[in-house]
């Protein structure tokens, strides 16, 4: 005897880069961790690519003698709006960095807490775990470095 | 002690003021809830209703409410109205829960968007259609394998409480499908596996009494299996009975890589004959 | 490969970029006495020669891990066998020119090409 089956939906209801990868508000703090950790490997990998073709042209100006070819293009990236750019670079490149450490720790089951027999209010152990504080230490941590960064790039190198 | 005389006497001090305010409404609480139809065609709409809210009003009281009151077409799921058999799973101001769970006045909002659960094709208004999830569940092979389960039909299999806690939490699952939807690479990879069928993937691998390990973490390092989660949390943030599948596939990463000499070296728990030719007779 | 296999080597390198990657920026904000003096022509043909090697390893590790974490993303984004093929394969291809192109400049720099 055959069941009577619904019809096949026509809706496939699919959350979506918006609603899957990027709305990370009133959600846990791991999930801004996911969208960051996402949002900056992009970015650093597009700036990865980018950069060696911009490092290949020291090698050029080495290969015809001609240290102008550097130091033109060197002089042409020497401004505030440049700076900012590479600004933003090293903030994506220590944020990835940083979680990516506190992702191939927890990845292993580490930091993550412990199986517990179940008691009310059931809260989950992961996001209790230490890698949560880890996390945030990561986090700030970032922004510090990103600070001595702005010094590199700023007061060191534009005399700000 | 005589008898007829009462064992204990308890002086139970009644207050009628917890009664105050029950039986009116604390506000009125606009609801907007999706609205799909395939029969008819039309696309998604959203129609909005306004509810009163009681104390203790569940998300599930206002849409029955709406259903018996207001419009009888609109189209929910729910059955045990106590978080335990999984059926009203949905997705209230952004977030999963389970409807007869959440009570309306802890979402402090006058207005709740309601939707129906992210990443599962829609049947109607607000019924998915779990068709996918129960198919990549079954793909992890969520039973005890054993290869002497022939020779041992009949035997119980041996287990010490500190085993059952082992897997105890991640038994809890009611299969309702919200981490499924909560999960940010269920948003977009139609294939992956999703945190509830690789919760209970662990489940089972880190069940004492289990030999399957090996089929099962072959189902797991496919390319849409385990390595598509990036640990964004969301499902064990969501889920309702503390099953914590984030904490399962990290475990299930980890016996892959750096611990696969323990999936080696498992061996399955010994049923109660065989431990007791390991003790000898006095 | 199996995609454990594929894993490991995406957190070996993730780490192996770390250390080197603070190499790099130790390099740029201290050698030569700051960022200005480090992007100086002379000072970038010292750095290069000096730790050429270095270099070529950071090289290797990032462009690994950054084409692969790309093909993540894009597969995650769509699925399908052909859709899939063709992604990891042109990432390939494109993580092996990025490759490439970058190992010619630490060659020239250690004066193997010309």
């Amino acid at each position: 005897m055959g069941l009577a089956r619904a019809p096949k939906p026509t809706n496939r209801n699919m959350a979506g880069v918006y609603q899957g990868w990027i709305r990370f508000w009133n959600r846990n703090f791991e999930r801004w961790l996911y969208t960051m950790h996402r949002v900056t490997g992009v970015g650093v990998g597009i700036y990865f690519v980018l950069h060696i073709w911009e490092t290949s042209n020291a090698a050029t100006a080495l290969q015809l003698g001609d240290p102008a070819v550097w130091e033109g293009l060197m002089a042409f990236l020497r401004n505030p709006g440049a700076h900012a750019g590479l600004l933003l670079v090293a903030l994506a490149a220590v944020l990835h960095s940083l979680n990516g450490v506190r992702l191939l720790v927890s990845e292993q089951g580490w930091l993550i807490g412990k199986v517990k027999r179940p008691t009310y209010p059931l809260l989950p152990s992961s996001l209790k775990g230490a890698q949560r504080p880890l996390g945030v230490a990561l986090v700030l941590v970032s922004f510090l470095l990103t600070a001595y960064a702005f010094y590199q790039l700023f007061v060191v190198g534009l005399g700000w | 002690m005589a008898e007829g005389q009462a064992v204990g006497r308890v002086e139970l001090k009644f207050d009628p003021k917890i009664l105050e305010g029950l039986g009116k409404p604390l506000k009125t609480v606009t609801f907007k809830v999706y609205r799909f139809d395939p029969s008819r065609g039309e696309g998604v709409t959203y129609s909005t209703y306004q509810v009163p809210i009681f104390r203790g009003t569940t998300v599930l009281d206002a849409l029955l409410y709406i259903k018996e009151r207001m419009d009888p077409s609109l189209t929910i799921r729910y059955s045990c109205r106590m978080a335990v058999c999984g059926s009203c799973g949905m997705v209230v101001n952004g977030k999963e829960m389970l409807a007869c769970k959440t009570q309306v006045e802890g979402l402090k909002s006058d207005t709740l968007v309601v939707r129906p659960m992210h990443n599962l094709p829609v049947t109607r208004d607000l019924v998915t259609d779990f068709d996918a999830f129960f198919k990549k569940h079954r793909a992890v092979l969520p039973y005890i394998i054993r290869e002497d389960v022939d020779v041992n039909i009949d035997r119980e299999y041996q287990q010490r409480p500190e085993e059952v806690v082992d897997y105890l939490m991640f038994a809890n699952c009611i299969k309702c499908g919200l981490c499924y939807s909560a999960c940010p690479t269920s948003a977009t990879d139609e294939m992956f596996l999703g945190p509830q069928a690789m919760s209970q993937a662990f489940r089972y691998v880190a069940d004492s009494r289990d030999d399957g390990h090996r089929q099962r973490m072959d189902v797991l390092d496919s390319p849409h299996g385990i390595w598509n989660c990036h640990f964004a949390g969301s499902c064990s943030d969501v889920c309702p009975k503390g099953v914590d599948p984030a904490f399962a596939i990290q475990q299930l990463k980890g016996l892959l890589i750096f611990r696969s000499g323990y999936l080696k070296k498992k061996r399955p728990a010994p049923n109660v004959q065989q431990k007791r030719e390991l003790v000898p007779e006095r | 490969m199996k995609e454990s296999k594929v894993m490991l080597i995406q957190y070996l390198t993730g780490a192996f970029i770390i250390v080197l990657g603070a190499v790099h920026f130790a390099l740029l904000t201290f050698a030569g006495g700051g960022y200005d003096n480090a992007l100086k022509f002379s000072t970038v043909v010292f750095t290069y020669t000096a730790y050429g090697l270095a270099f070529e390893l950071l090289l290797a590790a990032l462009t690994f891990h950054v084409f692969n974490g790309f093909r993540k993303v894009l597969t995650e984004l769509h699925q399908g066998r052909t859709y899939e093929r063709a992604v990891t394969w042109a990432l390939a291809l494109a993580g092996g020119a990025t490759f490439l192109w970058g190992t010619r400049t630490v060659l020239v720099f250690l004066g193997v090409i010309g």
